[in-house]
This record gives C-alpha cells, sequence and structure tokens, in this order.
C-alpha cells in the first residue's frame, strides 16, 4: 500500500506499455509454469494460447488498471497497458478514506476503457482474452479497496471470468522480482502504510523486521504536511528535494533525532513528535537567509537529517535481515523505495557485503495495476485456492499480512527461520 | 583458526591494528560487530612496565602508525599513568582503554586482584567485540550510535553482574580508530575519514554453547551414530569446535549455522536428566536475570555458554582447565550415563541487543504504576518467547526442555518470595545456579517425576509479589505465544 510514493513526476510516462517483455527462464526460483494443470480455473487465450490478467490496484491514493499478458512460446510476461491516477490532496492535509474513495470510483471504469484500449487497440471487445481479474484484497484502506473490488466483482460476473484476490505486498514483490529477474532477494518493502524487510522461507514471506508503529512513509508524509510542503507530486519526493540541497561545499545541518531500532524492528511514531517539537521552536527558520546563529536549523535541514535518520534505520533492519538470512541480493520496493539517498545509502552497504542491489524500477515501486496482475498471474497459473477466490470470498481485509499468504509458486524450501 | 578467517565474508572498514597485529582472531563477523579473540601479553609480576610496553609497541608497527597524530605524546603519558574509567550510563564507570599495552598492564592489575575468584588466575585469552563504523551512516550518527551501544552493552552486562546473572566480566571499553596505515595504503589522495571502531573487552568464557551441548548429545545419542561410534565421535569434533566458533557472541547468525541443517532430521533432541537440569537451570539464570530488570533481547541457545560440559569434566577431572574445543573428546561425551557430581554452569553472553526496565522489585512495590508493569511482562514475555523459538527450532522435539526451562524460570522468582533457603542476595552466582539445580536434579531422577513437577509451570501456585509477577510474565507468554512476536499491525 504505496499511499504516497515519491514519484518523481518525470518517471510517470505517458505511455504505460513501454517496458520490455520479461522473461522468466533466469529466474531458477519461477520455474515455467505447469501447463494446463488448472484448466478447469481459467482459459488460456483461445487464439494463441496466451494468458492474459487484468489487474486492479487502489489500496491507497492511487488508483491503477493494468494488463499483463504472459506468452507460453517465449515464457515471457509482458505489461501490455498500465495506466493509473493519484489522487492528491491539499498542502497540509493527508488523503482521507472517504475522498479516496471517492475519487476511484470516478475514475476506475475510465482507466479499465483506457487500460484496455491500449494493450488491444481498434478492438470492440477486449474482454474476450482475459483470462481472469486480479483485485488488491488488502492491506489497504477499507473504501478505496472496496470501490475497486466492487468494479472487480462487476466484471468477473460481467465477463464470467475467475476472480484472483491478491495481497497487495506480495504483489510488490512479484513485480519487483521478475522485473529485475533477482530469484531470491531480501526484499525492503517501504511505503506510506508499510515498512517490512521481507524474506522468501519455506513457502511464505516472512517478515523479518518491521516497523512497530507507523510506517516510514507515514511518518515523512506528514513532517511534510507540519512544515507545509507540497503533496504534488508526493510528500516524499518534496523531502528529497530540500534534502539535496545538502552538498560538499554547503552541507546542511545534521539535527540529531531519536534513533529507534529494536532488534529487527523499527519504530518511527517518537522520531515525528520529537521533529514535530522541533519545528515549534525558536531556533527554527523556514529560510536559509533568515539565518542569525549557528543553532539555528531550517525546513531543509530537517528534511535532510530525518531522511538520514530514518534511513539509515532502515539499512540497518536490512543488513541485520541479510547476515541472519546469508542472502546478498536486495531488493527495495514501495513508494518511499524511488528515493534516490536510500538507494545510494542501501548501495553502499550492500556493495560493502559484497552484494547486488535490483535496480528500481517505477513498475514495482509505485502502486498500479500490472503488478497486481503479475501476482494474480502467479496465483492463476500454480493454482492458488487461496488467491483464486469465489465471489463471496472477496471481502476486503484492511489488514492482511504478507506472511498470511502461502506462496504457491515458489519452491518449497527447508526453513531457514520462522 | 585462519581457516576461519578465510571462509568469513569479510566487510567493513579494517579493523583497529591492536585487533590485527599478528594475534587477533576473527571469531565470528556480524552485520553490525566482530567478535576477536585477543591474546593478551601479560607483563610479568615485578612491575617492569616500561621494558614491556617497549617490547609491544616496538614488535608491531602497526601500532607506531596508527598513533601517528600529535596524541603520541598523551597516550605515552596514558600508558604510564593508571587508567581512566569511562561513564557508560546508569552511574556504572568502566576502564576506558586508551592504549593496547594499558590493556595488559590493566588485565595483570585485576587478574592479581581477583585471584581469589573462580577464573583462572591470569586471563590471558580476551574476547574483543568490534562494532565498526558504517559508511552508509552520516558520520555524527554514526559515531554516536557506535560509542552508545558499546556503552549500552557494557552497561548491561555490568548491571548484570552486579545482579549475580553469570555473564562475561567487562574488562574495559575503547574508542579507537580504525587502523589508519591499511587506509593510506589504498589511496592517500583522497581524504579518507578515519573511522571510529568501538570496542569491548570481555572475558573469554570457556566452554560450549548449550546449543552445541545439546547438538552433542543428540548426535551421541541416535542409533546411527551409536553404530558406528569411533567414525562419528572423532568426526564430532571438529565440527562443533568450527560451531562454536561460528556462533559464538553472533550478533545475527546466531541460528543461522550451516552444521544442524546438515545432519540428518531424525535427530532428536534427548530427555533425560541431564538435559533436564541444563533446561531447568536456563530458566533459573533468565529469571534471575529479568528479575534484575534486564532484558537480553536475543536469547538463543547459541548466546547461553555452558562452562563445564560433561564431557571436558570426564576427560580431565576439573572444568577449569580444559579449553574449549580442545578437551572435546568424542569418546567421553558419549558416555550417556548422567554424572552424578555434575552441575551445569551456565553464562549468558551477547548482550548487544539487551535493554533494562524496571526491575521486578520496585515495579511490584508501586502496584499504581500497573501500566509499566504490564509493559514490563511484554517484554520479559517476549524475551522467552524467542527463547522459547530458539529452543524449538534448532533443537526438534525439545518440548519439554521448555517447559521444564520455564518452570526452572517460575520457580527462580517464587523462591525470592520469603523462602531464603534458595538464594542468598550477593555471593556467587555460580553457586546459586548451581543449589537449585542440584535440588530440582534430585527430583528428577526419574524422567517422570519431573514431569510431574515442571508440566505446569503456569497453574502452581504463586505467592507473594515475584510470584505474581512471574505469573504476569508467564501470562502474557501465553498471549505472545497466540499472536507471534508481532502484533497484527494494520497494512
Amino acid at each position: 500500500m504505496a499511499s504516497d510514493s515519491h514519484a518523481p513526476a518525470a518517471a510517470i510516462r505517458p505511455c504505460t506499455a513501454t517496458d520490455p517483455p520479461c522473461p522468466i527462464a533466469p529466474l531458477h526460483n519461477l520455474p515455467i509454469p505447469p501447463p494446463s494443470h488448472f484448466a478447469h480455473l481459467y482459459k488460456p487465450n483461445a487464439i494463441n494460447g496466451k494468458t492474459i490478467v487484468l489487474g486492479i490496484e487502489g489500496s491507497a491514493n492511487k488508483v491503477g488498471v493494468g494488463v499483463l499478458c504472459y506468452d507460453p512460446i517465449s515464457s515471457t510476461y509482458q505489461t501490455l497497458s498500465n495506466p493509473r491516477k493519484t489522487y492528491v490532496s491539499p498542502i497540509g492535509c493527508g488523503f482521507l478514506p472517504k475522498e479516496t474513495a471517492w475519487h476511484h470510483q470516478a475514475h476506475i471504469v475510465p482507466l479499465i476503457r483506457a487500460a484496455l484500449n491500449e494493450a488491444f487497440p481498434n478492438e470492440l471487445n477486449p474482454e474476450q482474452h482475459l483470462s481472469a481479474i486480479a483485485f488488491t484484497l488488502g492491506p489497504g484502506m477499507g473504501g478505496p479497496l472496496k470501490s475497486c473490488a466492487i468494479a472487480a466483482r462487476s466484471l468477473s460476473l460481467l465477463w464470467k471470468i475467475p476472480l484472483i484476490a491478491v495481497n497487495h505486498c506480495i504483489a510488490h514483490i512479484e513485480m519487483g522480482r521478475v522485473a529485475t529477474q533477482a530469484s531470491d532477494p531480501v526484499v525492503l518493502y517501504v511505503s506510506g502504510g508499510n515498512t517490512q524487510v521481507i524474506a522468501y522461507s519455506d513457502g511464505r514471506y516472512r517478515i523479518f523486521g518491521e516497523t512497530i508503529d507507523i510506517a516510514v512513509g507515514n511518518c515523512l508524509d506528514r513532517f511534510a504536511r507540519v512544515v507545509g510542503l507540497s503533496n504534488d507530486p508526493s510528500p516524499g519526493y518534496n523531502i528529497e528535494v530540500m534534502a539535496r540541497k545538502h552538498s560538499m561545499d554547503k552541507p546542511l545541518k545534521f539535527v540529531e533525532l531519536p534513533y529507534v531500532v529494536k532488534g529487527m524492528d523499527v519504530s518511527f511514531s517518537g522520531l515525528l513528535t520529537f521533529i514535530e517539537e522541533l519545528t515549534r521552536r525558536r531556533e527554527f527558520i523556514k529560510d536559509d537567509e533568515e539565518r542569525q546563529s549557528e543553532n539555528q536549523f531550517t525546513t531543509a535541514d530537517l528534511c535532510y537529517s530525518l531522511q538520514e535518520t530514518i534511513f539509515a534505520m532502515l539499512i540497518e533492519i536490512t543488513e541485520r535481515t541479510m547476515a541472519h538470512c546469508g542472502q546478498n541480493s536486495v531488493l527495495i520496493v514501495g513508494g518511499v523505495g524511488c528515493n534516490r539517498r536510500l538507494q545510494d545509502m542501501m548501495a553502499e552497504m550492500v556493495a560493502d557485503r559484497g552484494g547486488t542491489l535490483c535496480a528500481m524500477d517505477h513498475r514495482y515501486c509505485i502502486d498500479n495495476g500490472a503488478m497486481i496482475a503479475q501476482a494474480g498471474m502467479f496465483g492463476l497459473q500454480y493454482g492458488s485456492t487461496e488467491m483464486v477466490v469465489k465471489l463471496e470470498d472477496t471481502e476486503c481485509r484492511q489488514r492482511y499480512r504478507t506472511d498470511q499468504v502461502e506462496v504457491v509458486w515458489r519452491p518449497k524450501t527447508r526453513g531457514k527461520h520462522a | 583458526m585462519s581457516k576461519i578467517l578465510s571462509s568469513k565474508p569479510w566487510y567493513g572498514p579494517p579493523p583497529p591494528a591492536e585487533v590485527t597485529c599478528g594475534s587477533g582472531k576473527l571469531l565470528s563477523q556480524g552485520a553490525e560487530a566482530r567478535i576477536w579473540l585477543l591474546p593478551v601479553p601479560l607483563p610479568t609480576p615485578s612491575p617492569s612496565t616500561s621494558t614491556n610496553t617497549d617490547d609491544t609497541t616496538d614488535g608491531r608497527g602497526h601500532v607506531i602508525n596508527y598513533q601517528s597524530d600529535n596524541k603520541n605524546a598523551s597516550i605515552d603519558k596514558a600508558m604510564t599513568s593508571s587508567i581512566r574509567t569511562l561513564h557508560v550510563g546508569g552511574g556504572i564507570h568502566v576502564p576506558h582503554i586508551m592504549h593496547f599495552s594499558q590493556l595488559s598492564t590493566h588485565l595483570a592489575s585485576t587478574s592479581n586482584s581477583s585471584s581469589s575468584q573462580q577464573h583462572p588466575p591470569s586471563p590471558t585469552v580476551i574476547i574483543v567485540k568490534e562494532r565498526f563504523s558504517k559508511k552508509y551512516r552520516h558520520p555524527t550518527l554514526d559515531a554516536t550510535l557506535t560509542k552508545n551501544r558499546t556503552k549500552g552493552e557494557a552497561r548491561s552486562l555490568i548491571r548484570c553482574l552486579k545482579a549475580g546473572v553469570s555473564c562475561p566480566q567487562v574488562l574495559g571499553i575503547a574508542h579507537w580508530p580504525a587502523s589508519a596505515t591499511s587506509i593510506n595504503n589504498n589511496n592517500t589522495g583522497t581524504t579518507q575519514k578515519t573511522t571510529t571502531s568501538s570496542c569491548l573487552f570481555l572475558e573469554w568464557i570457556e566452554g560450549c554453547t548449550v546449543r552445541q551441548y545439546l547438538e552433542h548429545r543428540s548426535s551421541s545419542t541416535t542409533p546411527s551414530s551409536l553404530n558406528e561410534l569411533d567414525d562419528d565421535s572423532s568426526s564430532n569434533t571438529p565440527n562443533t569446535k568450527r560451531h562454536r566458533c561460528n556462533n559464538d557472541c553472533n550478533d545475527d547468525n546466531g541460528d543461522e549455522s550451516p552444521i544442524p541443517s546438515k545432519q540428518p532430521d531424525r535427530i532428536t533432541t534427548p530427555i533425560d536428566t541431564q538435559t533436564l537440569c541444563v533446561a531447568r537451570t536456563i530458566g533459573q539464570l533468565v529469571g534471575k536475570m529479568h528479575a534484575a530488570g534486564i532484558i537480553h533481547g536475543d536469547l538463543t541457545t547459541s548466546n547461553i555458554m555452558l562452562k563445564n560440559p560433561p564431557w571436558a569434566i570426564n576427560s580431565d577431572g576439573g572444568s577449569s582447565s580444559s579449553r574449549c574445543g580442545e578437551t572435546i573428546d568424542g569418546d567421553d561425551a558419549n558416555n550417556n550415563i548422567p554424572l552424578l557430581d555434575w552441575r551445569p554452569q551456565l553464562a549468558l553472553i551477547d548482550f548487544g541487543l539487551a535493554s533494562s526496565t524496571t526491575s521486578t522489585t520496585t515495579a511490584a512495590n508501586n502496584s499504581s504504576n500497573t501500566n509499566k508493569q504490564q509493559h514490563n511482562a511484554e517484554e520479559k514475555a517476549v524475551d522467552l518467547y524467542v527463547l522459547e523459538r530458539a529452543f524449538l527450532s534448532s533443537h526438534p522435539e525439545s518440548e519439554r526442555l521448555v517447559e521444564e526451562l520455564l518452570g526452572g524460570y517460575r520457580d527462580y522468582f517464587v523462591s525470592l518470595d520469603g523462602s531464603t533457603d534458595v538464594v542468598v542476595v550477593g555471593k556467587d552466582d555460580a553457586q546459586d545456579v548451581t543449589v537449585t539445580a542440584a535440588a530440582s536434579c534430585d527430583i528428577g531422577d526419574k524422567v517422570d517425576d519431573v514431569t510431574a513437577t515442571g508440566t505446569s509451570p503456569t497453574t502452581r501456585p504463586s505467592k507473594g509479589k515475584h510470584g505474581h509477577a512471574a505469573k504476569m510474565i508467564l501470562n502474557r507468554l501465553e498471549q505472545v505465544r497466540m499472536r507471534g512476536r508481532k502484533r497484527e499491525c494494520f497494512g
């Protein structure tokens, strides 16, 4: 549930399906899907044997529809279209469930039309190619989730194709794995609603470390609100821009903030309270020009210090997980994963350990429909009874942990650690 | 040892010259810290300190390089003067080691003063836990964190020692710059910041980890290994030895060792008087620590040392002169019969994640503070839960041991209420533990008897405030078991 992703405006491309097909062969943890064990579940495309899934995402302030195609001949996954709309709340205000739900309701139908038109241009009945509809079951905000689930249910009844209920976090991970071809990475999932360090073990994505209160994106967003940064394109991105004023010649001041790492877990709420208190102090000034004494600090100083502190916490728990699991590749997913500073710090840590950091990609960093379709596709192809649900079982779950889903498409290894 | 060095992945900045100068051996490498085994050249009893320090500095060119800044004079002065102490918080002071040679003189003085204790009179081998700096962090943040964590660990250890929980002695603390020589060799052109590593000098505890002990016992009692007794026992020795080196004091790889996974699945943990006695003693030790208000944070069987493994006693009649690995004698260890006079002596290690709360005594005194009490119970319950998980995941079918452990935990708290027969304040901690262990082992001559006493640690009546606290913690443990270590949270 990447509520407030740090989407640089440039990353949102006008055309949504320019990514090349992703081959799955190099992923040794991702065997080629079994041919027709699950014929009772879905029908591949009658004409060319392709499996095409429509994914609908709307767990936070973004609503997205993606069309994903699996080609059995080349055994590749390709995003055919992936349009998205973001609800941007006014300055000083977060996005509220009710208003976000309205936004999603207003945009979901045009988005589905646009996605199908782009995927199958000049076709009168593009829905006939679809094998299934995947939608976000959770976790996320209730209103937005329900709005999208209703759209998915209606289309499933209308087009008589199965529904796949997808866990949002799993979707991020699977899209990231396919896009970067990382077979078994440690995943740092950082967004507006989630902060988790995840590694696969014995049929499930286990959460090794996580936040014990608010998510990292939430912390950034709320800080942006307090200091009056814009929510467009996202608050986190604006914080990043402020912090980039730091340079060797003109270094920003580092204000010490609470650093709360408890074992493998992190906590941000105390830090947020602390930094909010700082903005009410007399030493806090908006601009550098007003600076009169050494102990004053500006918005940029706070942005810089906040980023340095919370990202160091995230890197630390990721490193602990890496050491614990003996893995040395890292994948960052979720909206905050777009942050350059976080990527740089992670790259530095990973390089020190002799590992690899998987490159960033808007396809899995920011919430979108294609990633839901990707996870849904796996669930469908491997016949996950948990994910291919009946209409009655499509009740949205606002709390839906990553480790609750059985990952049937990955081989069962003997548990490293639970 | 050199084999271990090369097989371990190496990262982080170069360690301080002191540790690497030929003698320091890397025991384990965690994400945050490295553990070194460091022989300390003790000066001869006659106070000829001047010649000694000359020797150590001349012998190693690194050291001269290392102190090549303008602090030379001050370091020389510090070497001759007495050792200062560093406040690590909570009114606790730790010897602040400014220079390596100080360490040897300091150790010599402490070993002379405390020669009456059970420790070997001259600790020539010590453990150095080096927290190295992280490049990715902001330098200010990095320096503060590294220093504070080392201090915090020292504080927790000393609190434990004061409370009579046996754990390694803190011999000193140091904030040393990482070796400047190798940085200079690499690239002189770039302005490389000198990074600080904080070192904690700890007593080297002999023996093996409880995990090794249990694995050794289970491997020696399996029918398959009994058939090929000789082969198995001889192959066992290097295994356990390496294992210890992998896991000792380890921050993060505690349970993550390739060795147990290679063992066949059918190996089960032996349940007999001896292992039950060990489990009960662990429970008492953890109870003692919790009663003193210290949360370990990373309780695993790899982080509990068994100072006197039974095979060591069998082989040479006393644990004091045995050294880990060298005297692990397979033939004797395969002896299944519990030793009559053997009582486990345990010690907790790796307090890297430790934290302290109010002790149960103070918490129970102001009963108005129920919220805080609840919080304490939660933390302690999670601590126990982590230990329980560690037992069950790395030692198959060890449920009985966990029960016994929790029984010992509860009994320790109950024994704090009123009854003066078991625990006397102060004195030698190891003695206390062994007394209670002896009592429990006498009851448990037959395994069934022990089962009867230990199966329901939560349901037995408890009296007094400590018993109440234990009941609260164990009830909380039930809740933690139900939900796992983490609560189910949003998103």
